[in-house]
């Protein structure tokens, strides 16, 4: 985790050179001029960041989307385009043009064992942004310190927002900017600089998630409130300007790439904006049960119902404070424009955090101050009464709830089956095969060696034409297929990656329910031949495994010899051993141990531990062990081991997932 | 904040040859023996599962993978990074352009602090108001009677007339009758004759503190010499500039964009070069303690623009300029009669700024910023010529020949700010018209945007014509003509005005 900003002040003032005592002493004036509010800020921006890092690379378990930006990011940098598959214009290039950045200017891909963690990583960063910004928003609307930084505590800490701001999403990267536009539409001094600037950020924040572009009417509301009336005709022209032509860049690159409008073999900003706008299929009006908007909402739900609840009510409360009302008005909107019954993207919510927030802890600095102004004691006396009640009994409600979200979001590892799949596929699946992959491992599968063109995300196999033409005999072209819950659960399905699971076998699979992540490996004749097949292996390695046993050279413990009897044993090892006897010694086979996340039911095992050479434990006898070693290593081909492992427990020796076909004879069923 | 989004377009172009790198994570083939944990904590909410932000189900039908386009050689780089460059400094060139204009109304206090001060004060300072006029018959008459009625107890008028232009003494001579007391007439015999000689010879005669001069057509505010007279007491200023304003905007085309660019000069620019505190004064409404501009000799006879030259000289010297501007009582011109005119004029100015950059006077300037500062102001001109031209050829260059998208989206920045110069404009005509009570029709803004092009095409040509005539040393005095059209018809000053205006200040002082 980098150093804050604060931090690395802090920092730069003890090793800056005594030369320059101009820097130290402008630092410190900065700092004694705003220690108050730096003593209310840094404590929650400290929490903030180690609530938002502690277990980051845990939960939420990467996605298919996160996976894409992160690929977006990537392809920036390392394939020389905007994406990792042709550029459809879904969604504006800014945001993760500026991860891509992060990656390449701090190396932050090659900190972490999957790239999607180092997109959660940026994430880290625009958060802390947002909330440096946040309090700066809050003080320019007069929010008092304490509640500046409650707000920025509540954008932070709750749940949902850990949650949703760890997640690899573009709206996270626009949030900063949108701020940072409401920042500088209060400027104190209102300089035209600051309008222009707001303009810019703004257009930014659009250009990073276009969605952002609902507050278009609430910051102009903004700007043209908070300008004088002698200089706003300049100021807000030039706001105009800047807007239109940092946001009419994005068409101007459409243009130049000559995909502004529809043609025949392109893609277009049209086809992509009209997509986005009307193409998509409606989630449902949130008041129905079984609509797709609703468990979007439910997960919201969950995670912290008393932000959600809260919200809109101190939105309505807040409207009490005319300087709040652009913010209040816009959170309404966004509100209303959820309920329409359209297309609800889930994280619709990140643009609502900022907001609630700032209208949650305005709410009740308004009605307290409301309160305060009030002439008669009684009601004055009443009115903080109420509202610090109100206040406090909300707070009561949700500690409960967030001390059991946050304890999961600080601890568990929902990660895990990803993370095991992905090492597990590094290991055995090799290089040349070509992988149906959710796009949440697809930059680690790329940068771990597999070609980009053999790493497919199941999304483009039946939608992408250039993808389809490079496999021009459908599901067979492909060896094998990972799955994970946003592939088994696409709603509208893929007629070749259905075709592709149909014809496979599960060969690994980690996690269980929804984070569970399965390695398929496809059956190239077909699911029919190979089940033919496989229960021809069967019998002959029974038949193999039957004869094994009864070799003396050979011992058993009872496990092994059931295993070995019961044909679950692979035959290379079949093979291998009574070979390796009679060179070595008599060898003791202790156990045939599974592959961790195998599927023990369709393939054999393909671990053996050898525990001891003529009654000698191989491990305290080095030599022994490195001669039965060496012995295996020099097996010709498929026979020579993958791995061979000195263990306290004995000689583990692992052969490969693949090459166990044909090495016994098989008869015909 | 647009060429931070271009750069970050560009961090895609220096991988666009690089393929796919494999990282080569180290396969030892051990069999992972780690057991997979379970969730330990069952009230976790599960990851958001089906999160589909990307999905389009029928949208894409077109190829994948962006093809890397074809290598480059060492030419087409060069050319490449040549092209950048350019792009670049014509960005510099129309962002400093555009934040000039926009100087005056960056903060509500600025905009403020370019005007007269509110306090009302009495007369301190006695003024001569030097008027030189050649071939003037026909306007200076009126305004030599105008400028003997200013509101101000103690000032002088000196008309000054060649000695081979009787008609013209002879008006003065006239107006002289009228206002005994108040107006004189100074005959100029040098040869031959140009503007700065003849205010030379005028400045021997002057008798006031402060010496002013105005142009022979030029429509005065009778409030004028008093707001001067506090600023100079206020401000403890040597030079006070105030405000000049072309008011004939329906004329023509070029008579419109000709009166934007006083607007802007005047009511924003110039203060930004007083605070920078290198100015290139304008011709008239200029006031300078009498002292000061008899010690530093005067004006350059030999220069084409003696009022930027004095303005860099004293500069230079380190004298103190202030710059006012109130759209009431700024003093109203009109346009040269003819683009011919305009054109003549403009290359004289433009003539007369290179031979301020050739004398060197401004390499004195104390401060190595103030030195860039000069350089760059003086070169205005010329830069900004080229920059008009080149944004239209550079447009051309990118539709027509084939370059990376991100170089072409670099070739595009300059638009930005000449685009954002364009807004500001059409919002100033329409300010322009408001402060000055004109009625701005929409075929006006339509000629402000369309007469954009053109006038930038004249504007580089007077360019080409002074380097021309610089370098030929041909030095002569082109002079322009006025034909009083200011003084009739709309754009007419409201006389009863002029006697409202300080009430107007108090009122605005008090609001």
């Amino acid at each position: 985790m980098a150093t804050s900003t604060l931090e690395r002040l802090a920092l730069a003032a003890l090793v800056e050179p005594p030369t320059e005592p101009g820097r130290i002493a402008r630092l410190r004036s900065w700092s004694s001029r705003h220690r108050a509010s730096l003593t209310w800020f840094a404590p929650v921006f400290v929490l903030a960041g180690v609530v938002q890092t502690v277990n980051m690379t845990g939960i939420p378990q990467r996605f298919d989307d996160e996976g894409t930006y992160v690929a977006q990011a990537f392809a920036v940098s390392d394939l020389g385009a905007l994406t990792h598959y042709a550029y459809f214009y879904d969604h504006p290039p800014l945001g993760w043009i500026q991860m891509s950045a992060w990656f390449q200017l701090t190396g932050a891909l090659s900190r972490y064992s999957s790239a999607v963690m180092a997109g959660r990583e940026f994430m880290v960063m625009a958060t802390l942004a947002s909330a440096v910004l946040l309090f700066l928003l809050a003080r320019r609307l007069r929010f008092s310190r304490p509640a500046a930084a409650a707000a920025v505590a509540l954008f932070a800490l709750s749940p949902l927002a850990v949650q949703f701001h760890r997640s690899v999403y573009l709206d996270n990267i626009a949030t900063p900017w949108l701020l940072a536009a409401f920042v500088l539409a209060l400027a104190p001094r209102r300089q035209l600089l600051a309008y222009a600037a707001a303009a810019a950020a703004f257009a930014v924040a659009v250009l990073s998630k276009e969605t952002y572009l609902l507050f278009l009417p609430f910051l102009a509301w903004q700007l043209w409130r908070g300008a004088d009336r002698t200089t706003r005709r300049y100021s807000l022209s030039v706001a105009a300007a800047v807007l239109t032509l940092v946001g009419g860049s994005y068409a101007l690159l459409a243009t130049l790439k000559g995909e502004l409008l529809p043609g025949a073999d392109r893609n277009s900003l049209w086809d992509g904006v009209t997509f986005q706008l009307v193409g998509r299929d409606a989630s449902g009006s949130l008041f129905d049960v079984s609509s797709l908007s609703r468990v979007t909402f439910g997960q919201w739900w969950q995670l912290d119902p008393v932000f959600i609840v809260a919200t809109p009510i101190a939105a309505l409360v807040a409207l009490r404070n005319r300087r709040l009302w652009p913010l209040a008005g816009a959170l309404l909107f966004l509100v209303a424009f959820m309920l329409r019954p359209g297309y609800l993207p889930v994280p619709y919510v990140i643009a609502l955090l900022p907001l609630g927030a700032l209208l949650i802890t305005g709410a009740v600095e308004t009605s307290l101050r409301a309160a305060r102004t009030r002439r008669s004691p009684l009601r004055r006396r009443t009115g903080i009464a109420v509202t610090t009640l109100l206040a406090v009994a909300t707070a009561a409600v949700a500690a409960p709830i967030w001390f059991v979200q946050l304890r999961g979001l600080l601890r568990a590892d929902l990660d895990r089956p990803t993370a095991d799949a992905q090492a597990w596929i590094e290991q055995n699946v090799p290089t040349d095969q070509r992988l149906i992959v959710d796009d949440a491992m697809w930059v680690d599968l790329v940068r771990a060696g597999y070609d980009p063109d053999d790493v497919v995300w199941y999304y483009k196999v039946d939608t992408d034409p250039a993808v389809a033409a490079l496999a021009p005999n459908g599901w067979s072209d492909y060896d094998y297929v990972i799955t994970t819950d946003s592939l088994r659960t696409f709603p509208d399905g893929f007629p070749i990656v259905a075709e592709t699971i149909d014809n496979a076998t599960e060969v690994a699979s980690f996690g269980t329910g929804d984070q569970r992540v399965q390695v398929l490996r496809v059956d190239p004749a077909g699911a029919q031949a190979a089940d033919a097949a496989r229960a021809a292996q069967q019998t002959a390695r029974e038949a193999a495994g039957a004869e094994l046993v009864q070799n003396t050279d050979l011992t058993f413990s009872s496990a092994a010899r059931d295993l070995t009897a019961g044909g679950r044993v692979d035959g290379r090892a079949l093979t291998t051993l009574p070979a390796a006897a009679g060179a070595v010694g008599q060898l003791t086979v202790a156990d045939a141990p599974p592959v961790a996340g195998e599927n023990d039911t369709e393939l054999p095992r393909r671990q053996v531990l050898v525990s001891a050479v003529d009654g000698r434990p191989l491990a305290g006898d080095l030599d022994t062990a490195a001669q039965l070693a060496d012995y295996l290593t020099s097996q010709p081909g498929a026979f020579a081991p993958a791995s061979v492992e000195l263990t306290n427990d004995g000689l583990l020796v692992t052969w490969s997932l693949v090459g166990t076909d044909g090495v016994l004879p098989v008869g015909t069923p | 904040m647009f060429a931070g989004l271009a750069l970050f377009f560009l961090l895609a172009a220096p991988s666009m040859a690089a393929a796919a790198t494999p990282n080569p994570v180290a396969t030892t083939m051990v069999a992972a023996t780690t057991s997979v944990l379970a969730a330990d904590d069952p009230i976790l909410p599960s990851a958001p599962a089906p999160f589909r932000e990307t999905d389009p189900t029928s949208v894409q039908d077109a190829p994948t993978r962006t093809e890397t386009g074809p290598a480059l050689s060492a030419w087409q780089i060069a050319g490449l990074a040549l092209l950048g460059l350019v792009s670049l400094l014509l960005t510099g060139v129309a962002m400093t352009t555009v934040a000039w204009m926009l100087h005056a109304w960056r903060t509500p206090q600025s905009l403020v602090a370019t005007g007269f001060s509110r306090v009302r004060r009495e007369p301190e300072r006695s003024f001569s108001l030097l008027v030189p006029a050649r071939h003037e018959e026909g306007v200076l008459g009126d305004t030599l009677d105008a400028l003997a009625v200013l509101d101000h107890p103690d000032f002088e008028v000196i008309a000054i007339v060649g000695h081979d232009d009787p008609g013209t003494e002879a008006v003065a001579r006239a107006a002289a009758c009228r206002n005994p007391g108040r107006v004189r007439v100074v005959v100029d015999d040098s040869v031959p004759k140009n503007n700065p000689k003849a205010l030379n010879r005028a400045l021997e005669h002057c008798r006031g503190d402060i010496v002013g001069v105005f142009d022979a057509e030029d429509e005065v505010h009778p409030q004028l010499l008093q707001l001067i007279d506090s600023r100079f007491v206020e401000t403890g200023a040597d030079v006070v500039q105030g405000g000049v304003q072309l008011m004939n905007i329906h004329t023509s085309w070029w008579a419109l964009r000709n009166c934007m660019e006083y607007y802007f000069w005047f009511r924003s620019r110039l203060h930004f070069h007083a605070n920078a505190r290198f100015i290139p004064l304008g011709g008239n409404t200029v006031f300078f303690r009498t002292e000061l501009i008899r010690g530093a000799g005067g004006w350059d006879p030999e220069c084409l623009a003696e009022d930027c030259e004095i303005g860099v000289r004293l500069s230079t010297d380190g004298a103190k300029v202030v710059v006012s501007y109130d759209p009431e009582v700024a003093t109203r011109e009109e346009t040269p009669g003819s683009l011919m005119s305009l054109y003549k004029q403009r290359t004289r100015w433009n003539q007369g700024f290179l031979q301020v950059l050739r004398k060197g006077e401004w390499r004195k300037l104390p401060t190595r910023r103030q030195r860039l500062m000069a350089r760059y102001l003086l070169a205005m001109p010329f830069l900004q010529a080229f920059t008009g031209l080149m944004i239209p050829i550079s447009l051309v260059l990118i539709l027509t020949v084939k370059v990376p998208t991100a170089a072409a989206l670099l070739t595009f920045l300059p638009i930005a700010p000449t685009l954002v110069g364009l807004v500001v404009e059409t919002a100033g005509l329409g300010d322009f018209g408001r402060v000055y009570g004109i009625k701005i029709r929409l075929r006006d803004y339509a000629r402000l945007l369309l007469g954009t092009f053109p006038f930038q095409v004249f504007l580089a040509a007077a360019a080409v014509r002074s380097v021309v005539r610089e370098l030929r040393g041909d030095g002569s005095w082109e002079k322009t003509e006025h034909s009083n059209v200011h003084r009739t018809g709309a754009t007419a000053r409201a006389t009863p005005r002029a006697l409202t205006v300080v009430p107007d200040l108090s009122e605005r002082e008090a609001a």
